[in-house]
Formats: C-alpha cells, structure tokens, sequence
C-alpha cells in the first residue's frame, strides 16, 4: 500500500477515533 | 468572589466554555485537512504518505498533552483533590489512550509505507507501547474505583475509606504514566532507532522543514489539542453531578456554611 491509498487509510482510521470520542462525549450518560 | 465568566463550578459558565472549544476545534480541524490533505506538497523522497505526519504528530501530542493532565489532576488527588479532580484525570486518560492509539494506528500504516513494515522491536515503538498500556491500565483501574464506590454493602465510613483508596491508587498509575513520557520522547536519542529524531522539539530550534509543511503540523496540533479539551471538558461535565440533582447531604451542608461565612462581607462590601 502505497501513496494516496495509506493516506486515505490513515485519515479515515483519524475519522473513526475523533467520532467515536465525539459520540462519547455527546452521550447523556454520565 | 469570582468573575462569571470564569466560575467553572457554575454549569452554565462551563457549557458555554464547552462549547466556545467545539467551535474553535471544528474550525481548526477543517483547516488542518484542507492544509494536509491539499495545500501542503507531497513529500519529495516519501511522496503523499508523508500526508499521515499531520495526523500522526498531533495525536501523540496530544496523546503526551493529555498523560500530563492525568499527571497533575493525579497529583491532586493525592493531597487531597475531591471529585472534580478524579473526574479530570479520568477523562484525560481516555483521551490519552485514544490519542496514543491513534499515533501508534497512523505510525504503523507510514511505516508500512516508508520502511516496508507495520511494526519492528524499535525502542521508540516499543516505549509508546507501553505508555499505551499504562494508559489502558489508568482508565480500568479509575473505573474499578468508579465500581466500587458504587457498592452500598458497606457503612458511609468504609466506603468513604475504600472510594480514597481506590482514588490514591489510580492516582499512583496516572503518575506511572506520566513518567514515560519522557523516556517515550527521547528513546529515539538515547538508543539507535529505526524512528527518526524530534522533527519539532530538539535542542537545536532551527525545524528542518518546509513552511508550508510546517503551518500545516502546527494547524493540524493546534486542532487536535483544542478537541482534545473539548472532549476532557465535556467528559468532565458528564462526571459530575448535574445542577437539577440535589447534592449529596455533606455537600449542602458545605454550601450552607459557606453562605453563612459569605453572607455579612457582602453586606460590608455593599455598604461601603
């Protein structure tokens, strides 16, 4: 894997972490 | 007595500090993937995949940021810090495992990239895996004592004892933590390393890279450590009992005698 496909990889991986905080701490749940 | 606008223990104050940091964090992040992803030239020897340094950079950052919050709301805890403290160092935790975790994920698909492999026993991997580790071992050891407190088989007093315990002893790891870091940081000076040396921090101030390339690493650290407080800040509101729920007994009390001590020096201070 090479150029922009571990790029796209990478970022995405970046997405998933950063929602899966956001969602965490947007939840009513204390 | 202090001003309004920075009384955090008011929720309303906090909210709208919260949500000043969203905003801030959306902004800069958007900024840093139109930076790394378009405006910053591809690599000259690793071509795009050098692209992931302005994810890879910030999360460890943000990941050794946020061990350091751990550090100091642990520290205290251990003289005494209530709640709110614990509540901190709890959330900074979570965001320094996911942070750590991240840095560790983009490394590993630049190093498949550029050295041709997803992991080797290289002292500076080797030393993020286990800051890593103690920080996945931070945050179930807080939520044990978070488990245990919630046990009511005991009187007020052994649970008041067994909740400190539990406080002190997440505290003691935060603290285990918090001292890897610099061994994590400068792994790569004191063993020969496959990782290259600070690109940013390093005794010499000079940075050996591009401009454009080097606003895009400072926007890109810039939004992950205003999301990363966001995150700590709202995880802490989560915490924390919320206003409309009455106080637990002890904490009224505290409340009223507070009042009765302010009380006669604002009638002082309003008819002076």
């Amino acid at each position: 894997m090479t150029g922009w496909s571990v790029v796209a990889l990478g970022y995405g991986v970046g997405v998933v972490v950063w929602l899966a905080l956001v969602l965490r701490a947007r939840a009513r749940h204390r | 007595m202090r001003p309004a606008l920075l009384d955090l223990h008011r929720a309303d104050v906090r909210r709208r500090g919260e949500r000043v940091l969203g905003v801030a964090a959306v902004v800069a992040v958007v900024a840093a993937l139109v930076l790394g992803l378009w405006v910053a030239p591809p690599d000259a020897v690793q071509g795009q995949s050098q692209r992931l340094m302005y994810v890879h950079v910030p999360a460890a950052w943000t990941g050794f940021m946020a061990v350091g919050v751990v550090a100091l709301a642990s520290i205290a805890v251990l003289l005494g810090g209530g709640r709110t403290w614990a509540a901190l160092a709890r959330g900074a935790g979570e965001l320094a495992v996911a942070m750590l975790a991240l840095a560790y994920a983009e490394g590993m698909a630049w190093g498949h990239a550029a050295w041709g492999v997803w992991w080797t026993w290289d002292p500076r991997l080797v030393t993020t895996g286990v800051l890593l580790l103690t920080c996945v071992g931070y945050v179930a050891m807080s939520t044990l004592a978070r488990d245990d407190r919630a046990r009511d088989d005991r009187g007020p007093d052994d649970r008041a004892r067994d909740s400190r315990a539990g406080a002190r002893r997440t505290a003691l790891v935060g603290l285990l933590a918090a001292v890897e870091v610099p061994v994590v940081h400068l792994s790569v000076l004191w063993w020969r390393s496959i990782h290259q040396p600070p690109t940013l921090l390093r005794p010499s101030l000079s940075a050996p890279i591009d401009t454009t390339m080097l606003v895009a690493l400072l926007v890109a650290v810039v939004a992950f450590t205003l999301a990363g407080a966001w995150y700590v800040a709202r995880r802490l509101d989560q915490q924390l009992p919320a206003p409309e729920e009455p106080a637990p007994v002890e904490e009224q009390v505290e409340e009223q005698v507070e009042e009765q001590v302010e009380e006669p020096a604002v009638t002082t201070g309003a008819t002076r």
